[in-house]
């Protein structure tokens, strides 16, 4: 068993929804990517700013430190008081300074950093220890021995030490900051990359989605191109069953026309005339018609001048006079052979058989009770010398012409004058001027 | 060959009708009745008394089937002549039903009528 259709095509998302998501997504992309770029900048920028801080904390330390010492030695150089002014700032300076470096350094300080930290404050409150043990000494008159400390060399193996200290402080400092500024930069180069991928993405997508476009338009096309041609197809498969089918009954009819004409006369001459006559009629009528160019039917008035007026003599009259009547082609034979027999019999015996007779065939629609019917009288006058009568026996052209006029749906009525035939023939037609038949 | 036997002849061409008309005289028949429309042919093939009929495909635009199904429940034979080409819809549906395909040659009609008749 084949799986059962629902009839209903899986939806596919369209290609504006694709590019509109992946524009979306995108665009996400894009922010998270430059949001995180200025984040780092952001941490880099506040880390410049608390490394030149610190870097400037080290310096004043070193600097109060050289300060201190430099006071204390121009004091013991020349006993003068002035020189130890500064000392007291100095040290002040100092304290403030570690603290400060300290505070800096809270909650983010390094393991080594915190070590060397330590490390400076025992050498600075050494060093101070020994400043301050110099000058008492010297204070105290004891100058040879404040001079024999001094001597010794731990003041200044003290300062040296503070020295390695904050320059490697400062080192690790500066480390720290490039260290920032490598990340902030990394970022950066990163974002420029992210968004030129995106770029390119996108512009990759609106090209996909152009060239999608181009070809479902093509697509709609062929599409169409397709469909002209199966309805033209099958249009031209119509028309050919249709006129395969109007051409083998002409054939049927052409048939029963030399058969039935064949049957009826004696003398194969006049049947073979007769037949030919009725043939020529028949094509005649339907010359008006066509199955090609869509020519579906004729009128009255064309009908009269292709069958009845062809035949007239040059002395010979023919009014037609009515409205326009449309005749559908499946009813042109009948109506044609009709109009057919009536011209062979005035030729033959009536009106026509006379070098000036005249046929007047006038004609009018009317409608009662709903049905519209034609009227179609048939008039013939013959020369005022001559005079004719009816033919004594009914042939197959009369026969034949009853028939049609079954055919027809309609009904006439002979009268034979002196003159020649009246007939009047009344046929049923549709309501708008076109010959119904009687299957209406 | 058609041995008096009573045809009803439905044909909406007139021309091709007096020509049946025509044949079945000269072969020996006789027309019990000839239908040029679709609705006189139905109410003959109900209420006619014959022993075959001969049936046009298309009649005014209609298919036949109508009258045909009448006379198969009555049991009538009948025979098609038709411009149209369907031998195998008709077989198919009517079972081995004699087809003559317009324009058809007297005798070729004659015969189909005369095989109906005696099968």
């Amino acid at each position: 068993m084949p799986a059962e259709h629902t009839g209903e095509m899986p939806v596919k998302p369209s290609v504006l929804t694709i590019a509109l998501s992946g524009g979306v997504l995108a665009l996400i992309i894009a922010v998270m990517a430059v949001s995180l770029t200025l984040n780092a900048e952001a941490r880099f920028r506040s880390q410049a700013l608390r490394s030149t801080a610190i870097i400037r904390t080290l310096d004043r330390i070193q600097l109060a430190a050289v300060t201190a010492e430099t006071s204390q030695r121009g004091y013991l150089i020349h006993g003068n008081e002035i020189y130890l002014e500064p000392f007291g700032d100095a040290v002040a300076d100092l304290h403030a300074n570690i603290a400060e470096y300290e505070r800096l350094l809270t909650g983010i300080a390094t393991a080594t950093q915190q070590e060397r930290i330590d490390h400076l404050k025992d050498l600075t409150a050494f060093k101070l220890q020994e400043l301050n043990e110099v000058l008492n000494l010297y204070h105290s008159d004891l100058k040879e021995e404040a001079y024999d400390l001094f001597a010794t060399g731990r003041g200044l193996r003290a300062m040296d030490s503070i020295r390695d200290v904050v320059g490697a402080l400062e080192n690790e400092e500066q480390e720290i900051f490039e260290t920032s500024r490598a990340k902030a930069s990394e970022a950066r180069q990163r974002t420029i990359w992210t968004l030129l991928v995106l770029t390119l993405l996108s512009l990759f997508g609106f090209v996909l989605a152009y060239i999608n476009h181009l070809r479902s338009d093509r697509l709609t096309v062929v599409e169409q191109h397709a469909a002209e041609l199966a309805e033209a197809r099958e249009q031209a498969d119509l028309l050919s069953r249709e006129l395969n089918h109007r051409v083998k009954n002409l054939f049927a009819i052409v048939q029963s026309i030399i058969s039935a004409t064949g049957r009826q006369e004696s003398d194969p001459r006049i049947a073979a005339s007769k037949a030919r006559e009725r043939v020529h009629a028949l094509s005649m009528a339907h010359s008006l018609t066509s199955t090609l160019d869509a020519q579906q039917e004729t009128n009255l008035r064309d009908l009269l001048d292709m069958i009845v007026r062809s035949q007239m003599m040059d002395d010979q009259t023919m009014n037609g006079e009515g409205p326009h009547i449309a005749v559908p082609a499946q009813f042109v034979t009948p109506l044609g052979m009709i109009l057919h027999e009536l011209t062979t019999n005035a030729i033959k015996y009536g009106a026509w058989s006379s070098e000036s007779g005249r046929i007047d065939v006038r004609w009018s629609s009317e409608t009662a009770d709903d049905a519209e019917k034609l009227h179609m009288d048939w008039t013939e006058t013959c020369d005022s010398q001559q005079s004719v009568t009816a033919p004594e026996k009914e042939g197959f052209g009369s026969r034949m012409m009853a028939m049609s006029l079954v055919q027809l749906g309609g009904s006439q009525v002979r009268q034979w004058t002196p003159s020649g035939l009246h007939l009047r023939i009344t046929l049923p037609l549709d309501g708008t001027g076109t010959v119904s038949g009687r299957n209406k | 060959m058609l041995d008096h036997k009573t045809i009803l002849i439905v044909e909406d061409e007139a021309m091709i009708a007096c020509d049946l008309e025509d044949v079945v005289i000269c072969h020996g028949g006789e027309v019990a009745a000839l239908c040029l429309d679709i609705d006189t042919a139905i109410a003959e093939a109900r209420e006619g008394t014959f022993d075959a009929a001969i049936l046009d495909y298309n009649i005014g635009g209609r298919a036949v089937h109508e009258v045909a199904e009448i006379l198969r429940r009555r049991g009538i034979p009948f025979v098609f002549n038709t411009a149209i080409g369907q031998r195998d819809d008709l077989t198919a549906r009517y079972g081995p039903v004699e087809v003559c395909r317009k324009p058809v040659k007297d005798q070729e009609l004659v015969g189909a009528l005369a095989r109906a008749l005696a099968g």
